[in-house]
């Protein structure tokens, strides 16, 4: 055995020795239409991710191993060139190539947003990721794989839950109630992105992107300013996000095959104590209380038991020693498999993939499992008329598990103190001799809500499992009746079922012995369409226009269905047990939500000798989820860009080959709120509830008839430049975002007989600047490396929130509140100032800075806010003949972290386990501690007697890291090598997330996206950490094949 | 201009779609306010909801709050219980906000009738001057119980200019000040009396005259008004229409004693698809492998153990330490009680022997309850018992009778603003945390002022 895998290592060091070979070489020139050198062109060998632009004379000159080639030629404004090139070793092979000014024909036409891709120069500030960066990182959702890719683009990670979904923000945020989330487009069509259809079920949200193969993913648009996202109008305010999936470009077959396996640990521990430690410090607490003898013990013994039983149980607690984290954590398995399959004709193309991904996380008993097929087939229709096709189906399985305060991983960071065991040891009887628990039972426990406890029993024994279906079927018909003009009509459905099934078994009801099953089923049915025509003339030498009108309906509905079986008996222990007709089973059908959106629109472009950019956009959009008076609003936008490096007093300059100049601004707006919010309502509870046997109907919501658009003023202006022939790029952008009229899910007071209305009150700002580079330090033959690195700076301040007070608007559970002057979702706790080594106790600060023992709501004030004002990544890229490192880093600056949970695990000892942090805490006078004195009374640190929730800012941590997000070393099989396997291409990678990470929070991680109870929630609540599960260390090998 | 042609076609396509009735989505499975109540009948559903939101609030959860700040129980489980009992709650408690929102809820069904009544087309006079007051019964109902658990009591400071309770006179989103309790309690007696004036006799199980005329007794009681607690109590207890139950529980089960309590003024009416106890079921239940979240104390257990022939004794479990309630053990289905004779007569005893009146009446009134908890007359008041020695015995029984039921505290706070020394478990009867703390939500305006916090450990 051992001896066939030396063989094996052997061979594959002959393999790769074999690659290396002496350098050889391409050159030549380029010219334009015109026959004149063509300076800038970027010659490049996409395979080896190698590439050169041409000198002030148009030649060029690129070094390359031995072998078979595609070499690119492109330039923006002109048709891209590809040749096949095959350089025998030693060979310099002379290359010269014409390139065309483009044109688009209906062969080639590139549909992006609503408009004919040209491939000019634009006014827009557009980052594009390519479906290899994507794939390139294994993530739980594709969305994670963005993270510092872009400048301005903050993608803060999902925690270690299967399937689990990340943040995205684009440059900053600017909603406070409605989503908050960039709109995300696919193939044309608006997706439905509803974080909450299953609401936060088991702390979890559910992840619309979740069900997306990133192996389809031809690319992704981050689409920023005005000018790019300004098109879709009253939607973009928080930016858009446009995916396109592959299609098929070449003619004949084409087959591509990728699996790859890999493995998940979680990216950090926590520190809990063990039954020792924890019973030294219970102890030291009731001791400092003035307690005699042995302190009383959770679940064992009270306060009130004697000395001599609490001693016996505190004897008998001693015995056990249960890691609980270890009990809920272990190493998750992944392993993909996706097989995509292209042919080109003459008149039709198809691109088709099967994909399946098992992805289990570190969570024991967790994973979440894709299975997608996509067909993407093209047809020409005659001689004027193309339809595309986007059919795309995906089944998502989530195994759950309970995770933060619902229990599993939270359960072992919170109540599961470690002296309790997983399985009784011995029988336990009743009072009147019966047998309660044999040895082998599950133990169980209360937490301090009274609720049943232990994460491995409910683990092993509950069976629930979420399952969402999902089809995303799209068509284009592109019409071009006459040259440069193109009629283009888009429509969709993006049907959505997440169900959601759950068995509790008879074992967990301590009190009556019953079980339950319950199935939640929400269906969406998103149908949209748009229509545009554009047409582009040369209107005169040089100045080249282009107008696009075009409008666009949606419309959605969403079903919620829920059974219910109660009373089940021990028998019910999986699925297969329920009787789904059960006569017992009650059925709640919940009122359907509805919305629709029509929007109009035109967008007219004019470019100058390829020097002067303009664009202009006007939008008019309407939604019904506004009042009466408001359905409508105009959205316009203006663009101008300049390239000056066309100028002739700097064309052919020695450092500058590019440079251009781009400003633009827009009215974008957000409509992302529930679909009745204006309405005031009534109910007339014909769910059957009753009093006195009569009907019932009353009000449940106040309305408000003049909710409208929230409105984002938004500027920007970049600097783009390219030096050196583009070895070095430079892009500076700033920009200004200022939102008015922002929706407010406004807290009223109790006594106005409703929690809560929707209006429109806030403003925001946002401003920042962006900076991206990319330097190309070695452009060898047998050596590259590249540095790609963009830092984003954004201030983030709520100027008004009218006459509320902060706590008119909170985030879900969380402590963040709406703060004037501060940033949106700053946190509003009371200020911890220091231990006092005197006595121990917590010195708080009230609102004029002075000292004082007393906790008191009353002097809460903003101690720190989780937006970052600086977030980046820089990734290397170094190439080694056909090795590729690659080492992506993320780093973020200046957001705090609430460490919500550490007010429990860190503070008044309770029936919470705890984190060995709390070892350095005051044990006499004189102590110079991180932590006060330890009780088991919450009113020593100045709480209310039963309130341990201790909400101050001693757990507001610095939340700045840099995070080694991804090491990948990848190798590319040479042709030669790998054509007797009749191949194409051979590429072999491994890679690992989160390798490490510089920080100085103390806690789990210093990147946290938490479960949210709504989007105002998930706007507010950034970095508020509550026994949130860690991400997730993955380690990875991938191999891909095409042929 | 072929190309226009294509333009203009494109532009023009949304012309061929009804923009505004495109937008037009009503919701579903709801009713627009606009179109909620256009006949008789939907007045009187939403009248119903009105009660349906009483039940939901005295199902258990307002007795439970009051109870716990009285000395009748022990300390409690749970936080929010524990925050009630240490009188320590503060504007994040989850189930004192709940509490006091579900009255407001009550108070705005009330008033979205009260102001509607001409939108709804064939409502004779005759209901429309009954549901009028009904809803200012109910409305007056929910004001006066928020004042007692949020409001420091009728009598504390001497022109009760102390900070009472907001008042919602109108349905309305604009938050308001909190009036002064003088303010309270005159605008709580307004529609109290306009619901005994307007009222009907008898009103199956919603308010009638005598619902009206005993919560107005036991409002003038808490106001040390004994005249017109005698006076509004003689109506109910005077008029015939109720007797004394014949046993000692006051929540019989329907079903098998067939019958509700014939006590009853008004009260909360359960049925087996609408069982509304479970506040009070769920907390005292002592079938669980824990104790009960609430458990009475030491002290009430002792008052009861005085004299072990009180049959109301059997209420009472020992489980190790604590004293379990078990009045509702096992109950499925019965009703509770608001207004009812037990009651009302007890406070016209002791409104008798303040006012050293009549205290023939007053002794034949807690001898009839004496009689009934001991099954003799053995314990009776002897007639010539002094007014102080009526007083006493009105208060023993008063308090041994309506155990969980959330009136002893408010009889506590009382006494304490009538000038005696009451000390609840250790601390005076008006110490800032007798106040329960108002709802976080209730500060998001400037206009709203708190309760001050704890002080009474």
């Amino acid at each position: 055995m051992r001896s066939k895998l030396y063989r094996c290592l052997a061979g594959l060091v002959l393999v790769l020795t074999a690659s290396a070979a002496i350098a050889q070489k391409v050159r030549g020139t380029v010219t334009d239409e015109q026959g004149q050198p063509f300076p800038g062109v970027v010659v490049s060998v996409k395979a080896l991710n190698k590439g050169v632009a041409t000198d002030a004379d148009g030649k060029y000159e690129l070094a390359l191993v031995a072998g078979t080639h595609s070499i690119e030629f492109s330039f923006t404004g002109y048709s891209k060139k590809t040749q096949q090139v095959k350089l025998a070793d030693g060979q310099e092979l002379v290359l010269d190539i014409k390139l065309s000014p483009d044109e688009v024909t209906l062969d080639n036409v590139e549909i992006i947003g609503y408009g004919v891709e040209r491939n000019r120069p634009s006014t827009a500030s557009v980052s594009k990721i390519g479906g290899e960066q994507i794939t390139a990182i294994r993530t739980p959702s594709f969305e994670a794989a963005l993270q510092g890719q872009a400048p301005g683009l903050q993608v803060s990670q999902s925690s270690g839950l299967a399937g689990a979904g990340s943040i995205i923000r684009i440059r900053g945020i600017g909603s406070v109630s409605a989503g908050g989330d960039p709109l995300y487009i696919i193939d044309g069509i608006p997706m439905t992105q509803d974080y909450f259809l299953r609401g936060n079920s088991g702390a979890m949200n559910n992840n619309p992107l979740a069900s997306i193969n990133p192996a389809d993913i031809e690319s992704v648009e981050i689409r920023k300013d005005a000018a790019a996202a300004g098109e879709y109008g009253s939607r973009a305010a928080n930016g858009v996000i446009i995916i396109t999936t592959k299609r098929a470009k070449q003619k004949g077959w084409k087959f591509d095959f990728g699996v790859n396996s890999g493995i998940s640990t979680p990216a950090s521990m926590p520190n809990m104590l063990n039954t020792e430690q924890y019973l030294r410090l219970r102890q030291e607490a009731w001791e400092n209380d003035g307690g005699t003898g042995y302190v009383w013990l959770p679940n064992l013994t009270t306060a009130q038991d004697d000395a001599a039983t609490r001693e016996a149980a505190y004897r008998e607690a001693r015995k056990t020693d249960t890691d609980w984290v270890d009990e809920t954590i272990g190493t998750g398995y992944k392993y993909g498999v996706n097989f995509g399959a292209r042919y080109g004709a003459e008149k039709s193309n198809v691109y088709f993939s099967l994909g399946y991904d098992q992805n289990e996380s570190f969570l024991l008993g967790n994973s979440y499992t894709r299975i997608s097929a996509r067909v993407n087939p093209e047809f020409r229709i005659g001689k004027k008329l193309r339809l595309n096709l986007s059919l795309s189906g995906t089944r998502g399985i989530n195994d759950r598990i309970d995770a933060a305060w619902s229990g599993g991983l939270g359960d072992a960071m919170s109540n599961a103190l470690p002296y309790y065991p997983v399985f009784h040891q011995d029988t336990v009887f009743d009072d009147t001799g019966n047998v309660i628990n044999k040895p082998g039972d599950y133990y169980y426990w209360r937490d301090e809500f009274g609720g049943t406890k232990n994460p491995v029993a409910f683990r092993e024994q509950l069976k629930w499992i979420t399952v969402e279906d999902r089809l995303i079927n799209t068509g284009r018909l592109i019409y071009m009746p006459m040259k440069n003009l193109f009629v283009i009509a888009t429509g969709g459905l993006d049907w959505m079922q997440i169900g959601e099934n759950r068995l509790n078994p008879s074992t967990f009801d301590l009190a009556n012995g019953v079980g339950s099953y319950s199935s939640d089923r929400r269906i969406v049915r998103n149908y949209s369409y748009n229509v545009t025509a554009e047409y582009a003339k040369e209107l005169r030498e040089g100045l080249n226009g282009s107008l696009l009108v075009g409008h666009e309906l949606q419309t959605s509905r969403t079903e919620f269905i829920n059974d219910f079986i109660g009373n089940l008996d021990d028998t019910y222990v999986d699925f297969s047990d329920v009787n789904l007709n059960d006569p017992n089973r009650i059925r709640n059908v919940g009122n359907p939500q509805s919305f629709s959106f029509l929007g109009f629109f035109a967008k007219a472009k004019f470019d100058y000798r390829d020097k002067y950019f303009f664009e202009a956009t006007f939008r008019r959009d309407g939604s019904s989820r506004f009042g009466v008076n408001n359905k409508f609003g105009n959205f316009p936008s203006v663009s101008a860009g300049w390239i000056l490096s066309e100028e002739r007093w700097l064309k052919g300059n020695k450092t500058i080959n590019f440079m251009k100049l781009r400003a633009s601004w827009g009215l974008t707006g957000n409509s992302d709120i529930p679909a009745n919010a204006q309405f005031a309502l009534y109910s007339a509870a014909n769910n059957g509830i009753l009093y006195n046997q009569q009907p019932i109907l009353f009000p449940t919501q106040a309305g408000n008839a003049n909710l409208r658009w929230e409105t984002t003023s938004n500027f920007s202006a970049a600097l783009e430049t390219g030096l050196w022939r583009d070895r070095v790029t430079v892009t500076i952008e700033t920009y200004r975002k200022f939102s008015r009229d922002v929706l407010m899910n406004v807290s009223l007071p109790p006594s106005t007989g409703f929690t809560n209305f929707w209006d429109n009150v806030a403003e925001v700002l946002n401003q920042g600047i962006e900076l991206s580079t990319t330097v190309n330090w070695i452009q060898k033959p047998d050596f590259g490396w590249k540095t790609s690195a963009n830092f984003a700076y954004n201030y983030n301040e709520l100027v008004s929130i009218g006459d509320y007070t902060p706590d008119a608007v909170s985030g879900g559970t969380n402590d963040s509140r709406v703060i004037v002057g501060r940033p949106i979702g700053s946190f509003y706790l009371v200020e911890f100032s220091h231990i006092d080594p005197d006595n121990g106790l917590p010195v708080y600060l009230d609102l004029e800075g002075n000292e004082t023992y007393d906790y008191d709501n009353a002097i809460r004030k903003y101690v720190g806010d989780g937006l970052p004002n600086m977030i980046g990544g820089f990734t290397n890229t170094l190439n080694y003949k056909n090795f590729t490192l690659t080492a992506l880093f993320t780093y973020s600056l200046g957001a705090k972290i609430f460490d919500s949970s550490a007010k429990r695990q860190i503070g008044v000892v309770t029936g919470w386990n705890m984190r060995e942090d709390i070892l350095d805490r005051w044990r006499q006078p004189g102590d110079e501690a991180s932590h006060a004195r330890l009780t088991l009374d919450e009113t020593t640190y100045g709480l209310d007697r039963g309130f341990p929730w201790w909400n101050t800012s001693q757990f507001i941590y610095n939340a700045d890291f840099l995070r080694l997000r991804n090491l990948a070393l990848d190798y590319g099989f040479r042709k030669e090598t790998i054509q007797k396997l009749k191949l194409e291409s051979l590429a072999i990678g491994v890679n690992v997330t989160n390798l490490f990470t510089l920080t100085n929070f103390p806690g789990l991680d210093p990147e946290v996206v938490r479960d949210f109870e709504n989007p105002q929630d998930r706007n507010l609540s950034p970095n508020v950490n509550y026994l949130t599960p860690m991400q997730e260390r993955s380690f990875n090998i991938r191999i891909n094949a095409t042929f | 201009m072929k190309n226009l042609r294509y333009l203009l076609l494109v532009a023009a396509i949304p012309a061929l779609v009804s923009c505004e009735r495109f937008l037009e989505y009503p919701p579903q499975g709801a009713i627009l306010a606009e179109d909620a109540l256009k006949t008789p009948d939907d007045a009187q559903r939403l009248l119903n909801s009105c009660y349906d939101v009483l039940a939901n609030i005295f199902d258990g959860s307002y007795q439970n709050l009051a109870e716990l700040l009285s000395d009748n129980l022990d300390e409690p489980n749970g936080n929010d219980f524990q925050s009630v009992y240490n009188r320590s709650t503060n504007f994040f408690t989850p189930t004192t906000n709940g509490v006091y929102s579900d009255f407001y809820y009550a108070i705005y069904r009330c008033n979205s009738l009260l102001e509607n009544f001409d939108l709804i087309e064939g409502l004779s006079d005759a209901d429309r001057d009954r549901m009028e007051a009904e809803a200012r019964f109910i409305r007056g109902v929910c004001h006066w119980h928020v004042a007692k658990l949020y409001a420091q009591p009728y009598g504390y400071s001497a022109t009760n200019n102390h900070l009472g309770i907001v008042l919602r006179e109108k349905a309305g989103n604009e938050p308001l000040a909190r009036s002064t309790v003088e303010e309270t309690y005159t605008f709580i007696l307004e529609d109290l009396t306009f619901a005994f004036n307007n009222l009907p006799v008898s009103n199956d199980a919603y308010a009638d005259k005598n619902a009206a005329a005993g919560m107005l007794a036991m409002i003038y009681f808490l106001m040390n008004d004994f005249n017109r607690t005698v006076q509004f109590s003689d109506v109910v207890i005077e008029s015939g229409q109720y007797t004394m139950n014949d046993t000692i529980d006051r929540f019989p089960n329907i079903g098998t004693t067939a019958l509700p309590n014939p006590e009853t003024v008004f009260g909360i009416v359960s049925f087996a698809n609408d069982v509304r106890t479970e506040d009070l079921t769920g907390n005292y239940n002592a079938s669980g492998i824990l104790p009960p979240n609430l458990t009475l104390s030491q002290e009430l257990n002792q008052l009861f153990a005085q004299n072990p022939a009180d049959q109301r004794n059997s209420w009472i479990t020992a489980d190790g330490t604590k004293y379990v309630l078990g009045r509702y053990q096992d109950k499925v289905v019965f009703n509770i009680p608001l207004v009812y004779l037990t009651e009302l007569m007890l406070i016209r005893a002791e409104a008798l022997g303040e006012l050293n009146q009549d205290l023939g009446t007053a002794i034949e009134d807690i001898n009839a309850i004496r009689e009934r908890a001991f099954g003799d007359d053995i314990n009776d008041l002897p007639s010539g018992a002094t007014a102080a020695e009526v007083i006493a015995a009105a208060r023993e029984e008063y308090r041994k009778e309506t155990v969980s039921e959330g009136k002893w505290m408010e009889q506590l706070k009382r006494r304490g603003a009538k000038g005696e020394n009451i000390i609840i478990r250790g601390a005076p009867w008006n110490c800032p945390g007798m106040a329960l703390q108002f709802p976080n939500a209730e500060f998001t305006s400037a206009l709203f002022t708190g309760n001050p916090e704890g002080g009474c450990n």
